[in-house]
Parts: C-alpha cells; sequence; structure tokens
C-alpha cells in the first residue's frame, strides 16, 4: 500500500491486505509440507465412499454417470468446475480399477479433450487403459436445457448405478438428482452454491456442501502439499472467526472500528 | 509442437493474466487490457464449438450407423442441425421463421416440462436418508406453515418460529458458508498458481 501509494482504489485496502495474508500463509503451510510434516485431516466420508460406489457398479453391472455441472472454466465458475474435474480424474482412476464404464456429460465444448484426457489418465493408471474410449465424455450442447433432458433421459433409459454431480452447480441440479433419485441411483454430489444444498442433502446419499468441494479437490490428490492447503484455509478460518468476534464486541459496545476496516 | 502440451506454458499465462485482472481490480490500472482479455475469453470459447460440434456429429452419426436403440432421434437431432446450419447460410427469413415458430416453442415446452419433471422429480425422489435430512424436512415444514396465509391464522407460533429461522439459523449459515466458500476459491486459485492443481488441463 506504501509502494502503491494514491493508485489504490478506495474500498480494496482491506481485500488486499487479506489477500496478501491469505498468501502468505497458503506458501508457508505448502512450504512446511515439503519438508515432510505429517498433516492429519478430517475423511471427507463423501470421497472416502467413491471406492464403495464405483464397486456397486461394478456387482451391478451398470455404468457411473458423472457430471461437472452446466458450467465451464471461462466464468468466476471456474473454481467450481476445477474441483469437480479434479474428482472426476479420482473417479475415472477408480473405474479403470475396477472395470467399470464411465460416462462424463459435459456441456461446454472445451471440457470434452479436458474430460476425455482426464478419464483416459483416469483409466491407465486404473490399469485398464483398453477400457477407455472417446465416446464416454458425451457432449450435449451448450444450452443447460439441453443439458437437463439429455441427462435426465440417459439416466431413466440406462440406469447408471451411481449418479455423480460435482461442480458449478446450477438449477439442472434439480433435474438431474431428481431423475437419478427416481432411476434408483446411488447419488454422490458436491454443491457449492446455497439453494442447491437442500436438494442434494434430500436426493443424495453421499454430498459436499460449500468449501467441501474444494477441500475435496485437493483431498483426492492425497499428497502433503496439497494437503496443507486445506490446512491454510482452517487458519485462515481461524482468522476469520477472531475477526466477527471482534467485530460482534465492538458493535455490542457501540464501535464501528471493525466495520470501518472491512470497509478500508 | 511437444512444448505446446507441456503444463508450464498454460500455468505461466493463467499466472500473467491473473496478475493482470489484479492489478486492474485493486488499482484500475489496465483496464482496456483486461476488457481485451474478457473479448478475447470469448471469442476462444466460441471457437471451441467446432470441438463440440466434432463430438455430437461423430458420437450421433456413430449412433445411427450402429443401429443402437433410439438412433432415429439421433437422425432428427442431426438432420435438423445440418437444416439449420445450412438455412443460416441460404436464406436468412427462413432461418428467423425456423428460429421464432420452431425453436423458441420447443424451448418453451421443454422449459415447462423441465420445470414438471423437476417437481414430480423431487416429490418422489427426495427422502429423509440422514439426520440432516430429517432436519432439513422438519425446518421445510415449519417454513411451509410460516410462508403460506393459513399456517399463522392457524398457530401464530408459525410466524415467530418463521422469523427466527430466517433472521438467525439460516442467515448465520449462509453466511459461515459463504466465508467457507471464498477462502475455498483462494485455495484453488492459489493451488492452480503454483502449479498443483492441473485437472483443468486435462492431468490429474
Amino acid at each position: 500500500m506504501i509502494i502503491m501509494g494514491n493508485t489504490m482504489k478506495a474500498g480494496t485496502y482491506t481485500d488486499f491486505f487479506f489477500l496478501a495474508i491469505a498468501l502468505i500463509i497458503y506458501i508457508y503451510s505448502i512450504r512446511t509440507a515439503m519438508t515432510g510434516r505429517r498433516i492429519n485431516l478430517r475423511k471427507l466420508a463423501t470421497i472416502e465412499a467413491i471406492p464403495e460406489a464405483v464397486a456397486r457398479a461394478a456387482e451391478m453391472g451398470a455404468p457411473i454417470h458423472y457430471s461437472t455441472a452446466a458450467a465451464g472454466t471461462h466464468t468466476s465458475d471456474a473454481a467450481m468446475t476445477i474441483a469437480g474435474l479434479a474428482i472426476l480424474g479420482e473417479v475415472a482412476r477408480q473405474c479403470g480399477k475396477f472395470g467399470v464404464p464411465l460416462r462424463y456429460s459435459c456441456n461446454i465444448s472445451y471440457l470434452i479433450p479436458v474430460g476425455q484426457d482426464l478419464i483416459k489418465q483416469g483409466y491407465t493408471d486404473g490399469g485398464r487403459p483398453e477400457m477407455y474410449n472417446d465416446d464416454m465424455v458425451v457432449y450435449t450442447t451448450e444450452q443447460q436445457r439441453a443439458f437437463m433432458s439429455s441427462v435426465s433421459g440417459y439416466l431413466m433409459r440406462e440406469k447408471p448405478a451411481v449418479n455423480m454431480i460435482f461442480g458449478a452447480t446450477y438449477w439442472e441440479t434439480t433435474v438431474v438428482l431428481g431423475a437419478g433419485a427416481v432411476a434408483g441411483c446411488m447419488q454422490m454430489a458436491g454443491v457449492p452454491r446455497l439453494y442447491y444444498m437442500p436438494i442434494a442433502v434430500t436426493t443424495c446419499d453421499y454430498t459436499l456442501i460449500g468449501e467441501e468441494l474444494y477441500a475435496a479437490a485437493a483431498y483426492v490428490e492425497n499428497v502433503p502439499h496439497e494437503m496443507a492447503t486445506i490446512q491454510a484455509q482452517d487458519w485462515l478460518k481461524a482468522i476469520m472467526i477472531v475477526i466477527l468476534i471482534l467485530g460482534t464486541i465492538a458493535s455490542s459496545i457501540g464501535s464501528d472500528i471493525i466495520s470501518k476496516f472491512l470497509g478500508w | 509442437m511437444s512444448f505446446l502440451k507441456k503444463t508450464e506454458i498454460p500455468i505461466a499465462l493463467y499466472l500473467f493474466i491473473s496478475a493482470i485482472v489484479l492489478v486492474e481490480h485493486f488499482t484500475g490500472i489496465g483496464s482496456s487490457l483486461v476488457d481485451s482479455f474478457n473479448s478475447g475469453i470469448i471469442i476462444v470459447w466460441t471457437l471451441t464449438y467446432l470441438i463440440g460440434t466434432y463430438t455430437l456429429t461423430r458420437h450421433n452419426l456413430n449412433i445411427i450407423q450402429r443401429r443402437r436403440p433410439g438412433w432415429y432421434y439421433s437422425l432428427i437431432l442431426f438432420g435438423s442441425a445440418i437444416i439449420f446450419f445450412v438455412l443460416g447460410f441460404v436464406d436468412n427469413s427462413k432461418y428467423l421463421w425456423v428460429q421464432t415458430n420452431v425453436l423458441t416453442p420447443l424451448e418453451g415446452a421443454m422449459l415447462s416440462y423441465v420445470g414438471m419433471y423437476m417437481y414430480t422429480c423431487m416429490f418422489r425422489g427426495a427422502r429423509t436418508r440422514s439426520l440432516d435430512a430429517g432436519v432439513l424436512l422438519l425446518v421445510t415444514i415449519l417454513m411451509l406453515f410460516y410462508m403460506m396465509p393459513l399456517g399463522p391464522a392457524v398457530w401464530p407460533g408459525f410466524e415467530t418460529i418463521g422469523n427466527w429461522i430466517n433472521s438467525v439459523p439460516n442467515t448465520g449459515a449462509q453466511r459461515a458458508i459463504l466465508i467457507g466458500m471464498g477462502l475455498g476459491l483462494l485455495a484453488v486459485m492459489v493451488r492452480t498458481w503454483l502449479g498443483l492443481e492441473k485437472s483443468f488441463l486435462g492431468r490429474s
């Protein structure tokens, strides 16, 4: 801020301050993890259940359906879609391990090669590269309604063993999960948006809500430096809680110091 | 051309563009450059439609050739796409006619169908599978009575409970989730900057 002088926009000082603090914490945490310090994390039941879900599909001889919802990486939804793609890689690896066919429905054209690469690598890592084919990625056009009708039609006709949706979910989540529930699929979802959390909770066997989706993206990799980002996230959350408590106390005694700081 | 497949290049590009966007956000410097990036995203995205068109064509032709179940739907889709594409170049008035009189009503019908389907699916599919879902169901019933005019008329307590749920646990939980989501977004961004997150490049 001192270096920038008067070039900083009014009202962005606090944003900049928090971003700088967050970056320092993330980088410190990752560097510490790389020295070999072990990080213990709470298990994410949804991610832990992926092998169980794939094994169920193998027993039933039915495919698995996966979707990253109707959004891509060209908007502010990017981080959610990236998290969904990270989980797709893990699901493909498990499918390769258990010999289960996977169908990935996407309605963003540039996600087709990304999905194909992830699934191909997953099947190769899982030990069954011969099972992979390009048609495992199904493009349903860029229209959200086309995506919904395509996926719900597929779920009702083919009745896959497991239906998964992880990503930047919009209202297609309701249709996809509703159809999956009627088709009798085991369902797993990762919904970061508030509006669709109740739908996921009532129709799914396993759910990731809010930030859990981002944490899951790092969790599936299961390497220390990825885990370190989750730990850093917890430290930042602790800082937020302290600010919330201070803000509550300050406003209770009639001081606006914290609200002024946040709007700086 | 193998250097193009290296992950370092897209990550470096991502880092470079992110830095410019962040500088613009905090200082306002380079706003025209950021606008150009935004236009560029739309252009690149539109170009990638070619990949989608190729995949869709190959997928449907495959179904038609092998006479898989429901192959006639693929034929209708493929035929409609070709007719619509050709009309766009040959006769603009007919193209607009198809758009106004065929595509728009079909989209409207589809939207209505999906809306109704959504409600029936939720009615048949939603179950209290866990304690969380049970609590959610209880709160939904209470909120239902709070929202409908009959509820507070039957028992005024529904209004008190509904107001409390809305302003205390609901607001608190929403804010907590939003803060967590913001931090999660930041975590993904940092992982991508540091090259730890490669899934968007097709690498796990």
